[in-house]
């Protein structure tokens, strides 16, 4: 079983779960995710089909694709610490024509300020 | 229980998270155990495609974790094309943890008919004999099931997967109804 983490703020929030409330998902929404993100966290990359897709323009971000009422589109890397072994949430967004939201632009500098600080992420929580 | 089954099972309390859970999970399922069985048979999307009447779009399509169109009919179709049965059963909630646990690709690989050890156990050679006792003793170290399955994939002979067999001394001690029900700890032949 894979590890998963969530990037966090310097005060150590969890930046999914305030992703998740300020968003309002609903139960249906959590459930949806928490089923792609534990089949991630069980089988990694490989093994379900079309679960993930990569992120156009941001190498080594991936998006998991969930389709609720809204797009949701959780990304994350592989590792970064130790790739093969874990997974980081690094933000949440929502994908709405063709437009995510924040940009997944802010993925990739999420990444990157979680290489130079590795305690800028948490263990995963679920969102229910 | 681990800590993941725990915190599944806590999460199930709500009844419309465990609704949506089982019902999102079953789709991931479905999608999921059609292209293992698929590539198991060594068949393309527009060869399974062809023998149920559509595209390879068509297959594309329910090979995608978020399809959610299912009918029976179809399932039936692709059971057939596959060469395995359609089992539709109703389920309680408390079951789900063990089955989100326990997928992975060779809890979901499924013999076909042809080669089903329960219906024709004269099929098993004896190299795949041999394997079985051999893969019983490394199982009952406590390796993990799912090192042995990738142990095994490339294997060319007609492996018999025994990751989760009792431990048996010898052939007699082994329950051929078993062989083939991958999903609850039987065996697999990977063809």
């Amino acid at each position: 079983m894979y590890a998963l983490y969530d990037f966090c703020n310097e005060g150590a929030d969890n930046l999914m779960l305030k992703w998740a409330r300020k968003e309002s998902l609903s139960t249906r929404d959590r459930a949806t995710l928490d089923v792609k993100m534990d089949s991630l966290a069980i089988n990694g990359l490989d093994l379900i089909p079309k679960l993930v897709s990569p992120v156009e323009k941001q190498p080594g971000i991936f998006k998991l694709r969930i389709q609720t009422k809204r797009a949701l589109r959780p990304m994350f890397c592989r590792g970064p610490f130790t790739v093969g072994e874990e997974f980081t949430f690094l933000l949440g967004t929502i994908e709405e024509n063709f437009k995510l939201d924040p940009p997944a632009s802010q993925a990739t500098t999420n990444k990157n300020v979680l290489l130079a600080d590795r305690k800028r992420r948490v263990p995963h929580e679920r969102f229910h | 229980m681990s800590d993941f089954t725990k915190s599944l099972t806590k999460s199930l309390r709500d009844e419309e998270y465990a609704e949506t859970y089982a019902e999102v999970f079953q789709d991931t399922y479905l999608a999921t155990q059609i292209k293992v069985i698929r590539e198991q048979r060594g068949k393309s999307q527009a060869e399974l495609g062809q023998l149920i009447g559509t595209t390879q779009g068509g297959i594309s399509r329910v090979e995608d974790a978020s399809y959610s169109g299912w009918t029976v009919k179809t399932l039936k179709k692709i059971a057939k094309a596959l060469n395995v049965r359609l089992r539709i059963s109703l389920e309680e909630y408390g079951s789900l943890p063990g089955d989100v646990i326990g997928m992975n690709r060779g809890s979901l690989m499924r013999a076909a008919h042809q080669n089903d050890l329960v219906i024709f156990p004269e099929k098993i050679s004896a190299s795949a004999a041999n394997r079985i006792l051999l893969m019983d003793i490394v199982d009952s170290a406590s390796h993990d099931r799912a090192d042995l399955v990738r142990e095994n994939r490339n294997d060319e002979e007609n492996v018999v997967n025994a990751s989760r067999f009792s431990p048996a001394s010898d052939l007699n001690q082994v329950d051929l109804s078993d062989m083939n029900r991958a999903a609850s700890g039987g065996m697999t032949i990977w063809q």
